[in-house]
């Protein structure tokens, strides 16, 4: 398992900075969020270190190999995946054929593709849906298929894209203790999300982004009695208030 | 488990001996050269489906390489006196080429560009034929002696065309389903369904899309072949028109577009409708037939997007959900 | 010297009329995302209607467009409703293959009533030319320019400072937003669809006088519009116009340097290198034809 480091990354945009000077280290078996207000930059964060976009400055490396220049297609091959905000499934094709896709990636063949899917989707309570249609799919469902997808790639450090986005209490639920199960995998688990409650219970580490800037970085309990943050999501007066 | 690949594996098989019996039953000269033209249409059009359909790459073009293989070994069979059993190969490797190129070429481009690409080449390469007269003897085609011999790939007895022509088809259809069940099908599938969602897992579609697109127009580039040893004669319309580039496609979307019985279907649908028009409608009023069957195709399409075979697939998995 | 500037005038005239044929194509594919393979069919309708109410009932061509055009509009809204809309979701192989099959259709049953006999509407005024030093310029030729430019600008107008237009641009940026705003996105297809065919149907009068028609006219004149379409941007009236205008000088020049077909050849190999070094055109929106690669 790897350990992803991000260092210095800085994105403009015409005039805009969208993402300044951002660093971290995700560790295996760890659980980094990434937070902010909205348009603090952090899917453009993500877009860099999938490649998706190249950084004016900075750079991305998964275990001392920078990744710097290869596609996201590349990146994915050694091991860094990612979930996309609004999901994309082979709508066409059935729940295991999604996952199959994402299990050729290391299977020989794919009748062993098909084995990995099985225990991917046995792993994430999906077994029954199998056959299903991914087209199908009500939002809950698609979020899970969309990490089954992922995982079935066999990443060493993984993007999770505000995957508690649309679910109820109950699939949050489920989806926290998903995510907790990677790190018994060790897998370096990078985080963005608006939920904060899930944020509180899976993060190890926690990155405060406002305009594109890390203003803050720490552990749950530190971040939630940082008077920066709290100035950042709440105004300036709440925070002067006491914490 | 076991009785479904059987079924898998049954069910083909009692198909292909089913179309082997027609010539057999139907004796009829008319009959059996609509057969013929049948599985002809059948295995070009399984061709074209590996890439038009799997890959979703649609080329209305495709019948340049037809015309190649045609061309190309029946010009070396009548300037050098080589066997077509030879030119056929030489012939595919040109069209598998000159596929390389044009996708390295158009690879980039979405739906309806990608489209009119392949049909730019395809009209580049039929103007071409017609005017390079002194090689491919321009629009009044080329003529092949009646000169009967295995080598030379000539048959008086025209059911052994038939046959060779449904021994196409078996072959096709066999390198498509273990294609489809491969490592490549299902990237290319990726592919076709969602590509951005195939690039982030991983799966590198490039090389395989333009390999499948080569490998496409090298076993058309055969069909040509055949096509020129059966009637003896080529001429750029026949070999490399537009029609023919859209029937390949045709037969495939109307069978059902991605599956490996689709362009079988396909062509023998085509094939019973053209008939039956033919001897209904005949040559009463020029046009009239082309129009039935313009008709018929907008209506089918309109009705059964999928083609016949998933639409029927699926009609039926409803109607028997139902039942159980 | 004399030769040259004559061939510039009359491709940039016949370039004129490509403009008008391509603009329409163009703009249903911004809106509805859609390629008419059946676009040149309307042209064809639209050089009958006007041939046989110039052969029959004696209306000159640029009179008969008072009620040739609003037929054609009537048919685009016709085929909208009947062929595209149920389409529009289709997987795009259903879209192509529907337009390409209403092609075949609609070139057939113009076969089947009308032959394959050229006709040709013989106006008295069609000769008359005027001279200005050693080169002779048509009347009509100069008319048909004028037109035909006048009715693209017309166009452009119409969706910049009109509500529906201003609707039609919406859409074509962005459908779901369009809708959000309270725009009837189906009625503007259909509006949009209907327009394209109604100015294609106006080419197709404007040409009548000089062109013969017969039913394969618009399958021919479609070609050079597909090369036209791509090398300005599809999407793009102003790329259309502009590379109508080019074309046409391609084709003036080409035609008496090397003729015939080979005329044809250099519009595909053109069309080709296009696609392969700058597939949005010259005014295109870059994103509407290219795909990121692995």
């Amino acid at each position: 398992m790897a350990v992803l480091t991000a260092t210095g990354l800085t994105k403009r945009f015409g005039g805009l900075t969208a993402v300044k000077n951002v660093s971290f280290t995700a560790r295996p078996g760890e659980i980094l969020s990434i937070i902010g207000p909205n348009g603090a930059g952090k899917t453009t964060v993500f877009n860099l270190l999938t490649g998706f976009i190249t950084p004016d400055a900075g750079s991305v490396s998964l275990d001392d190999g920078d990744l710097g220049g290869m596609s996201p297609e590349r990146r994915c091959r050694v091991g860094l995946a990612r979930t996309f905000q609004i999901v994309q499934p082979f709508r066409g094709l059935s729940v295991l054929d999604n996952v199959v896709m994402g299990a050729m990636l290391r299977a020989r063949s794919i009748e062993m593709a098909r084995d990995v899917a099985r225990q991917v989707l046995s792993d994430l309570d999906m077994s029954a849906l199998c056959d299903v249609s991914a087209g199908q799919l009500p939002i809950g469902d698609r979020k899970r298929l969309e990490m089954a997808k992922v995982l079935a790639t066999g990443p060493r450090a993984l993007l999770l894209d505000e995957v508690m986005g649309g679910l109820i209490p109950i699939e949050v639920k489920r989806m926290i203790g998903f995510i907790q199960r990677l790190k018994e995998r060790g897998i370096a688990v990078v985080v963005i999300e608006h939920h904060m409650s899930a944020v509180m219970q899976l993060s190890d580490h926690i990155l405060v982004l406002q305009n594109g800037e890390p203003i803050a970085t720490g552990t749950p309990q530190e971040i939630t009695r940082n008077p920066v943050v709290l100035s950042a999501y709440l105004g300036a007066n709440f925070a002067a208030a006491g914490t | 488990m076991k009785n479904s690949s059987a079924l898998r594996l049954g069910l083909p098989i009692a198909g292909f001996v089913v179309l082997a019996a027609l010539p057999l039953i139907f004796s009829d000269a008319f009959v059996v050269a609509a057969v013929t033209l049948a599985f002809l249409g059948a295995a070009a059009s399984l061709a074209w489906n590996l890439s038009g359909g799997y890959a979703g790459q649609l080329s209305l073009g495709h019948a340049a390489f037809y015309g190649i293989g045609a061309y190309v070994s029946t010009i070396l069979f009548l300037k050098a006196g080589i066997s077509p059993l030879i030119g056929m190969w030489l012939g595919a490797l040109l069209s598998a080429v000159l596929a390389v190129l044009l996708g390295a070429v158009t690879m980039r481009l979405k739906g309806s560009f990608f489209v009119m690409s392949t049909l730019a080449f395809g009209a580049v390469v039929h103007i071409s034929a017609i005017n390079l007269r002194d090689v491919t003897g321009g629009s009044s085609g080329l003529a092949i002696p009646l000169r009967p011999s295995p080598e030379n790939l000539i048959f008086a007895k025209k059911l052994v065309y038939t046959y060779l022509a449904l021994g196409l088809v078996v072959l096709f259809y066999v390198i498509t389903r273990v294609i489809a069940a491969s490592k490549v099908g299902y990237a290319l599938v990726a592919f076709r369904e969602n590509h951005d969602a195939a690039r982030a897992l991983g799966i590198r579609t490039l090389p395989l899309r333009i390999g499948v697109f080569a490998l496409s127009a090298g076993l058309v580039s055969i069909c040509g072949t055949l096509h020129a040893q059966y009637y003896l004669y080529i001429d750029p319309d026949s070999v490399m028109g537009l029609n023919l580039s859209l029937n390949f496609a045709l037969m495939a979307i109307l069978g059902g577009l991605g599956t490996a019985y689709g362009p079988i279907v396909g062509a023998l649908l085509v094939s019973v409708v053209s008939v039956v028009m033919q001897v209904y409608l005949g040559d009463q009023i020029s046009g009239l037939t082309q129009l039935a069957y313009a008709v018929i195709v907008i209506l089918v399409l309109l009705a059964a997007p999928t083609g016949i075979g998933p639409s029927t697939h699926a009609f039926l998995k409803r109607r028997l959900a139902w039942r159980s | 010297m004399d030769i040259i500037v004559q061939l510039a005038l009359s491709g940039l005239f016949i370039g004129g009329v490509y403009a008008l044929i391509s603009v329409g194509l163009t703009l249903v594919f911004g809106v509805l995302r859609v390629v008419n393979f059946a676009h040149g069919e309307y042209l064809t309708i639209a050089m009958y209607l006007t041939y046989f109410m110039f052969q029959r009932v004696g209306i000159d061509p640029f009179v008969a467009s008072v009620a040739v055009v609003p037929l054609m509009f009537g048919l685009g809204l016709l085929t909208e409703r009947l062929l595209i809309r149920p389409t529009l979701e289709a997987p795009h192989v259903v879209q192509v293959f529907v337009t390409f099959a209403l092609s075949l259709f609609l070139q057939n049953l113009l076969l089947s009533l009308f032959t394959s006999d050229f006709r040709t509407v013989r106006t008295p005024y069609a000769t008359a030319a005027f001279q200005i030093g050693p080169l002779y310029v048509s009347w009509l030729r100069v008319a048909v320019f004028v037109v035909a430019l006048a009715l693209a600008g017309g166009l452009a107008a119409f969706l910049k400072y009109t509500y529906v237009g201003s609707a039609i641009r919406a859409t074509a940026q962005d459908r779901r937003s369009a809708r959000l705003v309270g725009i009837n996105v189906d009625r503007v297809y259909a509006v949009t669809f209907a327009l394209g065919c109604a100015l294609v149907g106006a080419a197709g009068i404007l040409l009548s006088p000089l062109f013969p028609v017969n039913p394969y006219t618009g399958a021919d004149m479609i070609l050079i519009s597909f090369v036209i379409v791509v090398l300005g941007g599809m999407g793009s009236i102003a790329g259309a116009v502009t590379a109508g205008l080019l074309i046409g000088l391609v084709e003036s020049f080409t035609g008496y340097f090397a003729g015939g077909e080979l005329k044809q050849l250099v519009y595909f190999v053109l069309f080709m290198i296009v696609l392969a070094v700058r597939p949005n055109g010259l005014f295109g929106r870059k994103g509407a034809e290219v795909m990121d690669v692995t």
